[in-house]
């Protein structure tokens, strides 16, 4: 490495190896903002993933429960197909021998049963084999061929065998209830059959339709407390949060034996009334002065060179530093000041929800009481919003166009409780009750990861109309 | 500069109070680094967005072997390596060679170790160097990577990257000379 080189290298390394200038304020904002898309990103999918495992295991039981519920026919029945269809010839000094599968095993017994004794018999059962050879004395391979059924072994694939006998004058079924025998020098197509079994579900209960209407109280909470914006009126959420909603609804409910579906509107409203103080801060950056400073910097002379005492080829420079201060610039100074501030704001707001439920469930019967259970999505949609909001320097009316929430979001809404007759037609029922935002309930994009749940108890009556 | 192991702990659980106080403490050390592989200002920001993205996204990466500042400043060096090879699609020893000799031509009248530059001028110059020269400059002078390694991260030959480093330190002193001449031509 030659005295310029190393000059150069040091030169550069020396002043730009601890370079550090500000890259700007708003690259922090572009980041924090792909972040924030990455982070979303990642929750949607892991939300998707939540979702479709709950789905699956609803499915699976109530899949499970509807089974359970049904009365299972049809086990014994034969749905009975033709499977395969074999023709074999019974010359003149031909027997055809048939025994059941457990005789059947092992094969040497069947070969060695006297053609005579079972000559021209077949029995006819579920479990039967038939066996048809051309003769005794040839070699097992050779009988596999004319029959594989016999071959395998595997005659319980089959659940009946039918043989018929095909003469100049046709074809004629043998009837293989009388044990008929086959006559030599005859043509025989044996068809093998395959059962399947099958099954009917049927309801124990009968289907039947309940119309309900009832009403409730609820209190609101939340997973996160959202930032307060001077852009539009939040509904306060820091904890502990229980904000009243009341509820009215009415759904009809469809049942087939211990499953329902409902489908029903429900009319909500929040109320809340606040007054508190939000510290904030605000930074003076306006201002600021001038300065002058000297420029200062050293300089480094190559004043000779050494090799390194390890390796021989790489060549070090002596360098002289000689520090300079030659130069006046002036500097600008900006002004920084932090000042803290409350702001006290109050507000009133009510907003007023009807929401479209649709769930399933499942109820099961201890004597007269009902149990319930339903798991369902709700789709709402803010119809009315009232109130105002003052931080002292702002005021809004909260109206139905200018409110913090979205016009329509989804609910997951989850129901359990008890029925009990009031006679033949009307029931009472009281049920638990929770729901939850499944989609953003919030305007504002920083507050699009708040949700609300709301849970209380629920009363009503329901009439059986079917 | 001191690890600091709380702060460290907060951004691996995505607080982003937490990762905009790590921005501001190595920003402006990751951003030189992103001036000096870029070609100008605006796409060394990109870099360094991207950079810090894979940073706070790959945070939990980091294993604790070597300083936080060293992981950090590997991510933005091959950040900035990555940018430099989707702008140049194919990279090959050709693409080093495209540079005529005539264009950096040692200028003798001058003596380089007579004249004083800014921090300025001095990155200004490196930002001027061909693509390829710059990357082996740096990653030579102040990642100190040795010609093998630099021929491996950017598929080139040994040989290559020694002459490419030459010719680069001729162009620096031939930029830094030309801006030392307009310098004076602008006092006249």
């Amino acid at each position: 490495m030659n005295k310029d080189n190393q000059y150069i290298d040091h030169l550069f390394e020396q002043e730009l190896m601890d370079f550090a200038p500000e890259p700007g304020g708003d690259l922090w904002k572009a980041i924090s903002a792909k972040l924030d898309a990455k982070d979303m990103a990642i929750r949607r999918r892991k939300a998707i993933i939540r979702w479709t495992s709950f789905s699956a295991a609803v499915v699976a039981v109530a899949i499970f429960l509807f089974v359970r519920s049904c009365s299972v026919s049809g086990t014994d029945s034969l749905h009975i197909v033709k499977k395969r269809t074999e023709r074999i010839h019974v010359g003149s000094e031909n027997v055809v021998i048939a025994a059941r599968k457990s005789s059947f095993s092992p094969q040497p017994s069947i070969e060695n049963q006297s053609p005579v004794s079972n000559s021209n018999t077949i029995v006819k059962d579920k479990n039967i084999v038939v066996s048809a050879r051309s003769n005794p004395s040839r070699s097992k391979a050779k009988k596999s061929t004319d029959l594989p059924l016999n071959a395998q072994g595997e005659s319980s694939d089959f659940s009946s065998i039918e043989m018929l006998n095909r003469t100049a004058a046709g074809q004629q079924r043998i009837d293989f209830s009388r044990f008929a025998a086959l006559q030599p020098n005859a043509s025989y197509e044996v068809r093998m059959f395959e059962s399947i079994p099958y099954f009917i579900f049927k309801s124990q209960k009968s289907i039947g339709i309940q119309a309900e209407a009832g009403a409730g109280l609820m209190f609101l909470s939340a997973n996160s407390s959202p930032v307060f914006s001077d852009e539009m009126p939040i509904i306060k959420t820091a904890q502990p949060f229980n904000s009243p909603v009341s509820d009215f609804f009415v759904n009809l409910k469809f049942q087939y034996s211990h499953f329902y579906g409902k489908l029903g509107l429900s009319v909500s409203q929040y109320y809340q009334k606040n007054s508190y103080s939000i510290p904030y801060t605000t930074m003076d950056t306006s201002g600021g002065y001038a300065s002058f400073d000297l420029n200062k910097y050293w300089t480094y002379d190559t004043v000779g060179y050494f090799h390194d005492p390890y390796d021989p080829d790489i060549l070090y420079p002596i360098v002289n530093p000689t520090y300079h201060i030659d130069t006046v610039g002036m500097v600008w100074n900006s002004k920084f000041v932090e000042n803290q501030n409350i702001k006290n704001t109050k507000s009133s707001q009510a907003y007023h929800f009807v929401e479209i439920p649709i769930s399933i469930g499942y109820q099961h019967q201890i004597g007269k009481v009902g149990i319930f259970g339903d798991v369902g999505l709700g789709f709402a949609f803010l119809y009315k919003s009232t109130g105002f909001y003052s931080d002292g320097l702002n005021y809004f009316e909260i109206t139905s166009e200018i409110n913090p929430f979205r016009k329509t979001h989804a609910n997951l809404i989850l129901n359990a409780g008890i029925s009990y007759p009031l006679g033949n037609k009307w029931n009472i029922f009281a049920q638990g009750s929770y729901r939850t935002n499944i989609s953003a309930i919030y305007q504002l994009e920083q507050l699009k990861d708040v949700r609300f749940n709301a849970y209380g108890l629920r009363f009503g009556l329901s009439y059986n109309l079917k | 500069m001191t690890f600091d192991y709380e702060l460290y702990q907060r951004c691996l659980s995505g607080e982003r109070a937490a990762q905009e106080k790590l921005y501001k403490i190595y920003a402006p050390i990751m951003y030189g680094i992103c001036l000096r592989y870029t070609k100008d200002q605006d796409e060394a920001k990109d870099v360094l967005q991207e950079a810090f993205i894979k940073i706070f996204t790959n945070i939990d990466g980091f294993r604790g072997e070597g300083s936080f500042e060293g992981w950090m400043k590997r991510i933005v060096i091959n950040t900035s390596l990555n940018n430099y090879y989707k702008s140049k699609k194919e990279i090959s020893d050709k693409n080093f060679d495209d540079i005529r000799e005539t264009d950096i031509q040692h200028d003798e009248e001058d003596n380089l170790e007579e004249l004083r530059f800014n921090k300025t001028e001095m990155l200004e110059a490196i930002q001027k160097l061909p693509d390829g020269y710059k990357q082996i400059f740096n990653m030579y002078v102040f990642e100190k990577y040795k010609h093998r390694e630099i021929a491996e991260l950017l598929n080139i030959s040994v040989n290559t990257s020694k002459s490419q480093l030459s010719k680069a330190r001729t162009y620096l002193q031939k930029t830094l000379i030309r801006m030392e001449k307009a310098k004076k031509q602008q006092k006249r």
